[in-house]
């Protein structure tokens, strides 16, 4: 079993997918990946907004710095967000404590980079977490687009290296890889909180976890409409096109989850060949049954990504400016 | 971003007054909460929306109630000697839901110009809340008292308030307007920058979450730096849908979406701000994007920001969202906090300097009698 905790108001919005789920859509995917594990969710946010997340169950969200923040969010300062989610540390912990998280094989934490809540509440509460469950929390991470702003570059950067130090792995999705699924403003994280949630759900954590552990990665989901296809071709395509962050330099293994027949994959050697020449990585293989045989769902995991923090730094260039007004006013007699 | 505004003076009184209008038409009804004050009992029944108890007269001894006459030493004293009727007034109203005060008053005048300093630094010593003012410039021409008033009263409000949005009454005047109309032009379009910029935080069970909600902290994260602030306004009708397009086969795609929204930011930054002032010299900005969901393009959105953020001298660039299902429109808010250069401003403190300087000079009336007198003596002997 999975257990999502959603931290800010991007956080809290994944695990409103997490239950936003029809019972359709459920029996859906349970056609086309027939081991769908299951997940529960919890979201925690300063800001009112997360009153409009219907979806989850009332028990499963927080709302925390109802005095200091009025409901309003940490207003993208991380300081005050680090602030807001200590001071109700002991709250949210005991919420947890009444759900299923202490049976859960992996706690995913999820939270966006660059606001206020997400990028300084995470280290406080993963260490919490971490404490007092003997269980792994791997943090999913949201990077604001170079496009969003100075501001939320800034705070991502400065989250990042706190977050590294309390997660025991992560796992990153750049929001600027979002520009091919594009479209509206109003869907513009759709696609990606989705992404998520198909991801996490489709896969056994048990031997995947061993990659990703202490390491950064990201991962790629693809669906082939075919029924057999060339491995090496899938992994480049998968790799170019349907990854979640824009790969700077080499990584270091690539652990490939295929829904298909195996008979009818070819190519794995040559595929492997590939991989270890062109990254130094590894490419592990975990075929499982399909019982519609008429496409292949494949989703691929890649860790120990180098460069993330590379794209991170941002430099901001700010011009000093000098008041007109303060000498003049110093003539002026007040009232 | 819940508010209390209170509005002074007879400028203050009407913003307020539209202020209530806009709270009551706007569906979250109770967000916008106004009182005003003031010395003249004739502009306080003037006003049409506010409630009766929510309108304080004061100083019906000294000048029983008939204004200060733009003496705004006389309003400064007399709201000092009467701030308890504000400061007990504000406390029964539900100050712990308000995130923030506004202060509004006309800098021009008597007794919001005296006043909005006292006000400002009283509530300031008893609330946590911060409190900020609006203070509306008098018009390069109205004359030399209202430019000097309004520049002793900025001197005064500046220390006092955690941020100054000034707003220019002479800024687009539009020809063949009459005073009167002029004036309400003016005080609805600040009621109406202001309300969207204080609702667009706000949750409704019938409204829309935005992408980038922008909420009170941000507002209030934005206008942290203090000083003087400005806010524009622009905004775009959006082409009506055909119903039927998509059946007789004329559903095309909308080009336009991501150029209007660019073309609207830019215009509010540069053309339609409250006050007119260098952007280049800003050091923190916020800019709220409100219209249908539909409309509200991405690309449009941040490629805005980004022009935005490289306009300003600062670097911090706040933004959200604003999705308004029913409306026909696309408007953008822009706050710009701590301006510090304004052409405006600027050439408003050097008349007043000179003015004052002018009156030091100027020899009393009583001593030119004296003179007189003097001479007259003289030649009597």
């Amino acid at each position: 079993m999975l257990f999502l905790v959603g931290l800010g108001g991007a956080g809290c919005k994944v695990i409103e997918l997490v239950y936003k789920k029809s019972l359709i859509d459920s029996l859906k995917s349970r056609m086309s990946s027939p081991k769908e594990i299951q997940i529960s969710g919890v979201a925690v946010d300063t800001s009112e907004a997360i009153n409009k997340l219907t979806s989850i169950p009332l028990n499963n969200r927080i709302l925390i710095g109802k005095s200091l923040a009025k409901g309003h969010g940490a207003g993208s300062d991380i300081d005050f967000g680090k602030q807001l989610v200590t001071n109700e540390l002991d709250l949210v912990l005991g919420i947890l404590s009444n759900t299923d998280l202490g049976s859960a094989e992996i706690i995913f934490l999820i939270a966006g980079l660059g606001g206020g809540t997400g990028t300084g509440g995470f280290s406080v509460l993963a260490n919490k977490i971490k404490s007092i469950y003997d269980i792994p929390v791997i943090g999913v991470l949201l990077l604001p687009s170079i496009r969003d702003g100075n501001i939320y570059s800034k705070n991502a950067e400065i989250g990042f290296h706190e977050i590294k130090k309390e997660a025991d792995g992560l796992i990153i999705i750049d929001n600027d890889t979002l520009y091919r699924l594009g479209g509206k403003n109003s869907n513009k994280f759709q696609g990606s909180n989705e992404a998520i949630i198909r991801f996490l759900s489709s896969i056994q954590w048990d031997v995947p976890f061993k990659f990703i552990k202490g390491r950064n990665s990201s991962f790629a989901s693809m669906k082939i409409n075919a029924e057999s296809v060339v491995l090496i071709d899938l992994v480049k395509n998968l790799i170019k096109n349907y990854l979640f962050v824009q790969l700077q330099e080499n990584f270091e293994s690539l652990y490939l989850v295929i829904y298909g027949n195996k008979s009818k994959i070819h190519g794995q050697s040559s595929a492997e060949s590939w991989i270890r020449e062109k990254f130094g990585a590894i490419l592990i293989c975990d075929y499982k049954p399909q019982f519609n045989s008429k496409f292949i769902n494949c989703y691929g995991i890649l860790s120990g990504i180098k460069g993330i923090e590379k794209r991170l730094t941002t430099e901001i260039k700010g011009k000093e400016t000098t008041s007109e007004f303060q000498s003049l006013l110093n003539d002026i007699n007040s009232i | 971003m819940k508010v209390l505004i209170i509005g002074l003076g007879q400028a203050g009184g009407k913003i307020a007054d539209e202020f209530t209008l806009d709270d009551k038409k706007s569906e979250f009804s109770g967000t916008i909460k106004c009182i005003t004050v003031n010395t003249a009992k004739s502009d306080l029944m003037g006003l049409r929306y506010i409630s009766m108890e929510d309108r304080l007269l004061i100083g019906e001894t000294v000048v029983k109630g008939h204004g200060v006459g733009a003496d705004n030493k006389k309003g400064a004293k007399i709201m000092e000697d009467e701030i308890d009727v504000i400061l007990n007034h504000v406390s029964h109203l539900d100050v712990s839901n308000r995130d923030a005060f506004f202060v509004i008053a006309g800098l021009g005048g008597g007794t919001g110009s005296g006043a909005i300093s006292v006000v400002c630094n009283s509530l300031k010593q008893i609330y946590d809340e911060p409190v900020y003012s609006v203070g509306i410039l008098p018009a390069e021409n109205e004359g030399d008292i209202y430019t000097l008033n309004a520049a002793r009263s900025l001197k005064s409000l500046l220390p006092t308030c955690d941020a100054a949005i000034l707003v220019d009454n002479g800024a687009f005047l539009h020809s063949g307007e009459s005073v009167r109309q002029a004036y309400d032009r003016i005080n609805s379009d600040i009621a109406k920058r202001l309300g969207i910029l204080f609702r667009s935080g706000e949750i409704s069970s019938k409204s829309q979450v935005a992408e980038m909600v922008v909420d009170a902290s941000e507002i209030i994260n934005t206008l942290k730096v203090g000083g003087i602030c400005s806010i524009g306004y622009a905004s775009e009708a959006v082409p009506k849908k055909r119903i039927f397009s998509k059946f007789l086969g004329k559903d095309q795609y909308e080009t336009g979406k991501a150029a209007r929204i660019f073309s609207v930011v830019k215009r509010a930054v540069k053309g339609r701000l409250l006050l007119p002032c260098d952007s280049k010299s800003t050091s923190k900005a916020l800019i709220i994007i409100a219209g249908p969901p539909d409309q509200l393009d991405r690309k449009g959105i941040e490629k805005s920001r980004q022009w935005l953020e490289k306009t300003i001298a600062g670097t911090e660039v706040r933004g959200g969202d604003y999705p308004l299902p029913n409306s026909n429109f696309v408007g953008c808010v822009v706050l710009l906090s701590g301006i510090s250069s304004s052409p405006r401003v600027v050439s408003m403190l050097q008349r007043a300097k000179y003015v004052q300087e002018r009156k030091a000079e100027e020899p009393s009336k009583e001593k030119d009698l004296d003179y007189f007198l003097g001479e007259i003596e003289n030649l009597k002997k």
